[in-house]
């Protein structure tokens, strides 16, 4: 190849390989087919176009540059597959459409859809006031709210259960009068007590909603709630024991509206007693 | 130790025995004097019961002056009651009834 120059009205022709340059500004190099022989350590402001980069390997490698893939599917992200290449997956998919990201399926549903298994170290946030849904439906869910504080769970599209700011828990309803349903498990009691009994003292073993114990006489003693009972709704059994495997006989005499409690009648003396106040 | 409510209780029989009110943890022992407890009523320590075999007669003990004390005339009623009800027992036993059936009876 040679470089027209001319010079003084005459013009001639340089060999190429005897130009020897150093060019002030920017070169464009067109539509011209080139060899750049020599290693070049820095070339700057240098616009190609047309390119065409022919490599020892087929595609070009990490470490030249490259990505390691022969093809890239529409919405798959690539990501390290080891120090040499990149891999891509189905199972890591963007939605450029609508802005979905998928983790283990590449139709993703939601802006963030993950299919399988998620773990978080530390807390997941959810709006206040939304919800964590079950199924694809909005049907079944639990929410809550950090502004009103209170968690309530709903099935059937009907709130069940909620735990309000103060920690009472309504089932059935958001309000005592509507908290009607009964609940199967231990929070249906409104008190328990177990307690024993060594004749000098009373030894508190275990108690809820109960403020104390007075024993009146031999075998009996009354039971003094922290919190009011309506006794129209209350009813209590007692179980007393001379040792963890004999039984001896208790019962209650009635419970009493309001923080006055009830009376247990141990007919025989015991080395401890239970008594559980339901409503 | 442990501080415990006491107050004069009048029993069945008559007799102005005591009541001891033990709190809870979950109470405070103020509360419950002010709230459970009849005007009267005072916290002591429980190392201030009675001890040893007298912990056997609560039904006569008794709150004298501020101090929880034995009356040993209701001591002395309480175990001759005791004495008959455990004679009957043993005559009981003699017959063949079991312990099961004797503590059926004294229901």
């Amino acid at each position: 190849m040679t470089i027209p120059y001319t010079f003084a009205g005459a013009t001639t022709a340089i060999p190429l390989a005897q130009l020897d340059a150093n060019f002030a500004s920017p070169i464009t190099l067109g539509n011209v087919a080139m060899t750049l022989s020599n290693t070049y350590t820095s070339i700057g402001n240098l616009t190609l176009t047309n390119v065409t980069i022919s490599s020892t390997s087929t595609p070009i490698t990490v470490p030249q540059g490259g990505t390691g893939l022969t093809s890239l599917t529409a919405g798959y992200i690539p990501f390290g597959n080891g120090t040499g290449a990149f891999g891509n997956s189905a199972n890591l998919f963007w939605d450029s459409t609508n802005s979905r990201l998928g983790i283990g399926t590449a139709s993703p549903a939601y802006p963030l859809d993950v299919v399988g298994n998620a773990k978080a170290s530390s807390n997941v946030f959810c709006g206040d006031a939304f919800a964590f849904v079950f199924g694809t439906g909005t049907t079944s869910y639990l929410t809550g709210s950090s502004s009103t504080n209170y968690i309530s769970a709903v099935t059937n599209s009907a709130e069940r259960m909620r735990i309000d700011s103060s920690g009472n828990v309504f089932v059935g309803g958001t309000t005592p009068a509507g908290s009607n349903k009964p609940v199967y498990a231990q929070t249906t009691a409104k008190a328990w007590l177990n307690f024993s009994d060594n004749g000098t003292t009373c030894t508190i073993n275990a108690s809820f909603n109960v403020g104390s114990i007075t024993r009146y006489s031999t075998g009996n003693y009354g039971i003094n709630f922290s919190n009011s009972v309506n006794s129209s709704r209350s009813s209590a059994i007692a179980q007393a024991s001379y040792t963890d495997s004999v039984n001896a006989t208790a019962f209650v005499n009635g419970v009493n509206t309001g923080t006055n409690g009830c009376q247990v009648i141990s007919v025989l003396q015991a080395n401890w007693c239970s008594v559980v106040v339901f409503s | 130790m442990a501080q415990i409510i006491v107050y004069t209780h009048k029993k069945s029989d008559g007799f102005d025995g005591l009541a001891i009110c033990t709190p809870t943890d979950e109470a405070n022992i103020e509360n419950v004097l002010k709230e459970h407890c009849p005007e009267g009523a005072l916290v002591i320590d429980d190392s201030e019961l009675p001890q040893g075999d007298d912990s056997n007669y609560f039904d006569a003990w008794q709150l004298v002056d501020g101090k929880v004390i034995v009356n040993q005339d209701k001591k002395t009623e309480i175990q001759n009651a005791k004495t008959v009800k455990e004679t009957a027992i043993q005559k009981l036993a003699a017959l063949g009834l079991t312990q099961d059936e004797i503590l059926a009876l004294g229901k």
